[in-house]
């Protein structure tokens, strides 16, 4: 039927799913994660990373001579669907594997690249994302965070707040401004941080579950080499923009919520169901099928070496909204409240009741991802 | 330019201005268009039927492309019903050559037609609703049960018992309503080896679903046109963000229908009937319905007053958005069908089903 670009087969990308299962399948045997909504953000599990990492997992897509496997965006799509289906911690090298690493290799000197990207795909070195401020969420390029050149490299002093997973990565990646001029979109710069340095300060943000993966992460005057500039100074802004297309086009903006969605069908399961829980969820899992068949889309244009931009906001707006509704669909057809402490589907349940508003605002507000696609394709 | 884009050229020069122009002069009660003449001309019906048995060759998607082009025009043609008959005649090895008008019943749920053996031939009983096209249709194919079986009859135009009553779908399309009052046909009317219902029901599904695509691609288009050029408090509707948003949801509901087609198509193409092909050609069916409605309802929303009336031609893709989503059967039909599924074969088996 399909080919992997890098030279697979349809039987190999079969036989790359039944391997990530089987992992899968023994860590959950074995009792050494429990299936989550929204884990992909929340569970972070260096060992995990570890276990993945071994098998060439993470940088899938990278040349093999900086560490990867050089396969396609499609058996990378393969692998990560499983992990999620699944609700695996993957937080820890999340971020770094979806967006740092493709962002370092396009635009990234050789020598970044070298110096980076092998450790990521080793699982050794984590990231996370330190873009958004108090000042600065949906708009993004009013960042005030900014970088002085101090002494042949950078001195960089701010605020970023929503960090996910600060507190546990080696490196964060910061969007700052290293140039005030009156266009507000330019003057931007990409750096690398490492968190260990002089002046950083992290503290915890407690999410509406009391959970603590956000973070504020202030940094005062930190020292940050100049080979650690990603791209261009004052490229910043075209740049990010491509890093989002692979931020929001990805199974993640789909399946948050999908253990609940499966948690739901088998504790239904064949018993006497009314004909209005079957079409709630035969709506459900029509979508999934048009949305997964988006996301396999996506990834074979990033094959092709294009960034989707306007396809991933449209996967990511209509994804998140099923993320949304498979929890309010499972509310109305299993027979029992959300319970926190619950173990199983009852405890999935309020998970996805307390993961849900997040889904439409990171990553890209479902407002800003409309603007987005309005804009491509009307001129006023 | 690749094959299929190649076919949407065709399908947009032939059915451009002639669409919508068949799509009035059907509702004013026109018995034939020149339209239909065209496509008859051009072999679409037979397009996606092998050569060797009498069709005109190409594959599934050229199909599937050119029906999209029937609601992406309005065209008010009988292709849909057509085509699916012959494909049910070609698939028993009984094609022989290009026709006009045909059809294939029953097209709703929960219809039973008996047949049986009576006097050198057969006896047909029944009624079929809502029939496409079922006036001018010749043959009309019937699946009906006798016994156990299925039994494939071809009613030719004029046979006598079979009562049409003329019906419109909100489309002003024709819907008709058959009685078969004791209907009297020769041993030789049987479709034998006729493929069983399901599967022409679910080729139907598909191929609803492909045109339901393409209307909605025309109501996005003229909502899109309509916010770019329509001023209002000094700018274009589209410079007022919650506008904007309106295109933007509808695209989104184009793509998720266009994806959710396209992946039918492929499986059905590549491995025929099966698990997964019913899965997905429900899911197709499912999604366009939804998004038939979604659709619809932000076209008129974006086009304001204009939008409402007969002055403007919006009206010709939204009714056939209302009308389409409900037939070759209703969305929630195909929904409890798929949900039902689901719970008999469980998390893994669906999640299976979704990345086959």
């Amino acid at each position: 039927m399909t080919a992997d670009t890098a030279g697979g087969t349809t039987e190999a990308l079969r036989s790359l799913r039944r391997e990530v299962r089987e992992l899968i399948d023994a860590w959950r045997a074995d009792g050494l994660f429990v299936p989550r909504c929204d884990n992909w953000l929340r569970g972070s599990d260096r060992e995990f990373t570890a276990a993945l990492a071994e098998r060439g997992w993470i940088g899938m897509t990278w040349p093999k001579d900086l560490g990867g496997g050089d396969r396609s965006n499609t058996a990378r799509l393969v692998v990560t669907e499983e992990l999620l289906v699944a609700g695996a911690p993957v937080a820890a090298h999340w971020i770094a594997d979806r967006q740092i690493g493709p962002a370092i290799l396009r635009y990234g000197t050789r020598q970044l690249q070298e110096e980076f990207l092998p450790s990521i795909a080793a699982g050794r070195a984590t990231f996370c994302l330190g873009m958004s401020e108090t000042e600065a969420g949906s708009d993004l390029a009013a960042v005030r965070t900014n970088a002085r050149r101090d002494d042949g490299g950078w001195r960089i002093t701010g605020r970023k707040i929503w960090t996910s997973h600060a507190h546990g990565a080696e490196y964060a990646y910061v969007l700052a401004r290293t140039d005030r001029t009156e266009q507000k979109h330019e003057g931007l710069t990409e750096f690398i941080v490492e968190l260990a340095a002089p002046g950083v300060e992290i503290s915890p943000i407690l999410d509406l579950q009391g959970e603590h993966h956000f973070n504020e992460v202030v940094l005062d005057d930190v020292p940050v080499p100049d080979r650690w500039v990603i791209g261009e100074v004052g490229n910043g802004w075209n740049q990010v923009t491509e890093q989002l297309a692979f931020e929001r086009g990805g199974p993640e903006r789909m399946l948050s919520t999908y253990p609940l969605l499966a948690a739901a069908i088998d504790r239904t399961g064949n018993a006497a169901v009314d004909r209005f829980v079957r079409i709630l969820l035969g709506e459900l899992v029509a979508r999934l099928h048009a949305l997964r068949r988006l996301a396999y889309e996506v990834a074979r244009t990033m094959d092709r070496g294009e960034a989707p931009v306007q396809m991933a906001a449209l996967l990511k707006d209509q994804g998140t909204a099923f993320e949304q509704d498979v929890v309010e669909v499972a509310r109305r057809v299993l027979d029992g409240e959300a319970d926190p402490g619950g173990e199983t589907v009852t405890g999935l349940l309020a998970g996805g009741v307390l993961a849900a508003p997040g889904v439409t605002i990171r990553g890209g507000t479902t407002e800003i991802l409309r603007t987005i696609v309005a804009r491509s394709v009307t001129t006023t | 330019m690749t094959d299929r884009e190649m076919l949407e050229r065709v399908a947009a020069d032939v059915m451009n201005e002639a669409g919508p122009a068949s799509a009035i002069d059907v509702e004013d009660g026109a018995t034939r268009t020149g339209l239909w003449d065209t496509i008859v001309e051009l072999g679409w019906p037979l397009v996606g039927i092998p050569e060797d048995a009498g069709g005109a060759g190409g594959e599934l998607n050229d199909l599937v492309t050119l029906l999209a082009g029937t609601g992406r025009y309005c065209a008010a043609v009988p292709l849909l019903g057509t085509a699916l008959a012959y494909w049910v005649l070609a698939s028993a090895n009984q094609l022989s050559g290009p026709g006009d008008v045909a059809a294939a019943g029953p097209a709703r749920p929960d219809e039973q037609l008996t047949a049986e053996r009576a006097a050198g031939g057969w006896r047909l009983t029944g009624r079929l609703t809502r029939v496409p096209w079922a006036r001018d249709a010749d043959p009309l194919l019937v699946f009906a049960v006798d016994g156990g079986r299925q039994v494939v009859l071809s009613v030719p135009a004029g046979t006598a018992g079979v009562e049409v009553r003329h019906g419109r779908n909100v489309a002003g399309e024709p819907r008709d309503d058959i009685a078969l009052n004791d209907v009297r046909l020769p041993i030789g009317a049987e479709i034998a080896e006729a493929p069983p219902y399901e599967r022409v029901r679910e080729r139907a599904a598909l191929l609803q679903a492909a045109a339901i695509v393409g209307a909605t691609e025309a109501a996005y288009e003229l909502s899109r046109e309509h916010a770019q050029t329509r001023q209002q408090f000094g700018r274009p509707l589209a410079a007022f963000q919650a506008v904007g948003h309106q295109i933007a949801r509808m695209l989104g509901s184009v793509t998720m229908g266009k994806h959710a087609v396209s992946s039918a198509v492929e499986t059905l193409a590549t491995s025929g009937s099966s698990p997964v092909t019913s899965d997905r050609i429900a899911a197709a069916r499912v999604v366009t319905g939804c998004e038939a409605t979604a659709v619809a309802r932000r076209a008129h929303q974006v086009h304001g007053a204009m939008g409402v009336t007969r002055e403007h031609r919006l009206h010709l893709a939204t009714r056939r958005l209302w009308s389409w989503r409900d037939e070759w059967y209703p969305q929630d039909w195909w929904a409890d069908r798929l949900g039902a599924r689901t719970l008999a074969g469980g998390a893994q088996a669906c999640w299976d089903s979704v990345v086959s």
